[in-house]
């Protein structure tokens, strides 16, 4: 991922290369509905094989963006582009792009196998592909049902099914672990893992933010429809350690005299404690100058949470 | 385009409702087919020979506001269930795809409506001469209102993809389309502004069919005239549903 002010110069070299467009590209993307502004100058770009989040509060802006990019909402102003060209000039749309943007959104009275059948006969893909699907997502024994008694899960599972129809070189997802049972969040992280590996870049939006930690490389973060931030997960979550988390039946008194030495120390659950301006060493030369026995003394990180909350003033809903 | 039209059909073909629907209108119209052979008395026919056959063709004509409903839902279900999202990742070219459905639903309709049609002369020819009369129809008046029915079938379901694609919450599409249809043309025509009552959508069904030289109402307009203005509401409503979903965000 690129931020919108990097054009690719650079070396000399470079500007005799032109380079091959990204998978995906939005360009000062900006929608208004109405009095009501939902994207404002919003651009970012999604590398090859890579997985980007798509992270921002509730109405922030991320459907409309994911919409947009897909050619479902005509931007007011900027582009949307997906392999250098707006997608519904995509020659062969199914096999470019594959999308998960609303769970169960198919006809309650169809039989799952036969929705990824309309799917698959206007897309010219042969119904053994269906079948693949249909087991790759483990619904086979659902896949006679009608979708209408289907649960959520499911339909999750069937909408993630019609995205993979066309083994496409991109994906973009609109919470798709919404739904999903623990073990099929795990079975989506591997699966998304395993087709990023292979070289297709994901999109994915997602207000679980530990999901997004684990899947991508990268995140994109919005609030009110503008780009807050654009960084790798490492790089968001590296703003320095919060502090070091200490436990133990002597726990206390060491804060007490980590506190008498200037150090912030704060209660976290019961009988553990939360030290700030102190380096683990300097906690040690207490520990050992007051005799105190301790059972734990762990830095802590920044997560993808806190980093999210600060971003976006904690509007999470 | 072909592998989007065999898309919509086997669409029409898999969901319950559209299956529930064209079946009720079927089989309301095969039953009044029966029950007019039964009972209505053909001893003085004051519209000619070809009364009774006629009559079968006008309770047939009854399914025609079916594939009106088939033409709506065509379109309104992929809105109402969201799938719509889905199906413009498939294609994302929505004149081409309403064009499709405009394809499936014609076929479908002209389909169901000439079967209805001939259900129901098969039902008056079976059951008349029972009770002394008969259709009263030659082989060359058969074809002219099989042919009636077929287009009239196909077209009303072009006007339920026009006015769909112009109006996507199934409900008000429906209700809206019934109501003006059922009551607020007949209301506006036949008290209001009678001279507009030739050119009535009712008026052009009703010649199309030819069940107007039975109901009273001047058949001197004719079967292709009647047709035509038929073709031109439908061509005039698909061109505005075309504008419509080309232009129109899909935000659910």
């Amino acid at each position: 991922m690129r931020s919108s002010t990097d054009d690719g110069s650079g070396p000399a070299a470079v500007a005799t290369v032109p380079r091959l467009p990204d998978p995906i590209e939005i360009h000062d993307l900006t929608k208004r509905y109405g009095s009501t502004l939902a994207v404002e100058a919003l651009s970012f770009r999604v590398a090859e094989g890579r997985i980007v989040g798509f992270l921002g509060p509730n109405g922030a802006g991320k459907t409309t963006t994911l919409r947009s990019l897909l050619g479902l909402i005509k931007p007011t102003s900027g582009r949307t582009l997906i392999e250098g060209r707006p997608f519904v000039e995509a020659e062969e749309p199914v096999r470019t792009v594959g999308a998960v943007l609303e769970v169960g959104a198919a006809h309650p009275g169809r039989s799952g196998r036969n929705h990824l059948r309309t799917l698959a006969l206007a897309s010219g893909i042969p119904f053994s592909r269906v079948e693949e699907v249909l087991e790759m997502v483990d619904l086979e024994s659902a896949a006679e049902r009608r979708v209408g008694g289907y649960s959520l899960g499911m339909k999750q599972r069937l909408g993630l099914a019609a995205a993979l129809l066309g083994e496409p070189r991109i994906l973009v997802l609109d919470e798709p672990a919404n739904g999903l049972d623990p073990a099929g969040i795990r079975w989506l992280r591997d699966l998304l893992r395993s087709l990023a590996n292979g070289g297709r870049s994901i999109l994915i939006s997602s207000h679980v933010l530990a999901e997004v930690a684990a899947i991508a490389d990268e995140a994109v973060v919005i609030n009110h429809g503008r780009s807050v931030t654009q960084a790798s997960i490492a790089e968001l979550t590296s703003g320095g350690a919060i502090g070091l988390r200490i436990a133990g039946p002597d726990a206390a008194a060491l804060a007490e005299a980590l506190r008498s030495e200037g150090a912030t120390v704060e209660a976290a659950d019961s009988g553990t404690f939360v030290v700030a301006g102190k380096t683990g060493e300097e906690i040690g030369r207490v520990v050992a100058a007051k005799g105190l026995v301790i059972s734990e003394l762990a830095p802590i990180s920044r997560s993808l949470e806190d980093v999210f909350l600060e971003l976006t003033g904690g509007e999470s809903k | 385009m072909t592998r989007q039209i065999r898309s919509e059909l086997l669409k029409l073909r898999t969901a319950r409702s559209f299956i529930v629907m064209v079946g009720l209108g079927v089989g309301l119209a095969v039953l009044i087919s029966v029950v007019t052979a039964l009972k209505a008395d053909y001893s003085h026919l004051s519209h000619g020979p070809s009364e009774p056959g006629i009559d079968q063709i006008s309770t047939a004509s009854l399914v025609v506001f079916f594939t009106l409903m088939l033409g709506v839902l065509t379109v309104t279900t992929e809105y109402r269930h969201g799938s719509i999202a889905s199906t413009l990742l498939v294609e994302p070219n929505r004149r081409r795809l309403l064009a499709a459905k405009l394809v499936a639903a014609c076929a479908v309709g002209a389909l169901v409506a000439i079967l209805t049609g001939g259900i129901c002369l098969a039902l008056g020819a079976a059951i008349l001469p029972g009770r002394g009369f008969s259709l009263g129809l030659d082989g060359k008046l058969v074809a002219e209102l099989l042919a009636g029915m077929a287009i009239a079938g196909a077209l009303m379901a072009a006007i339920g993809v026009g006015i769909g694609a112009m109006i996507r919450k199934q409900t008000a599409a429906v209700v809206g389309i019934l109501v003006y249809l059922l009551l607020l043309e007949p209301l506006v025509t036949s008290v209001a502004i009678k001279s507009l009552d030739r050119f009535s959508i009712g008026n052009a069904l009703a010649q199309l069919t030819s069940t107007a030289r039975v109901n009273g109402l001047d058949h001197a307009f004719g079967q292709v005239t009647g047709g035509l203005l038929l073709a031109g509401y439908a061509v005039v409503l698909v061109l505005a549903g075309a504008i419509v979903i080309q232009t129109r965000d899909v935000t659910d």
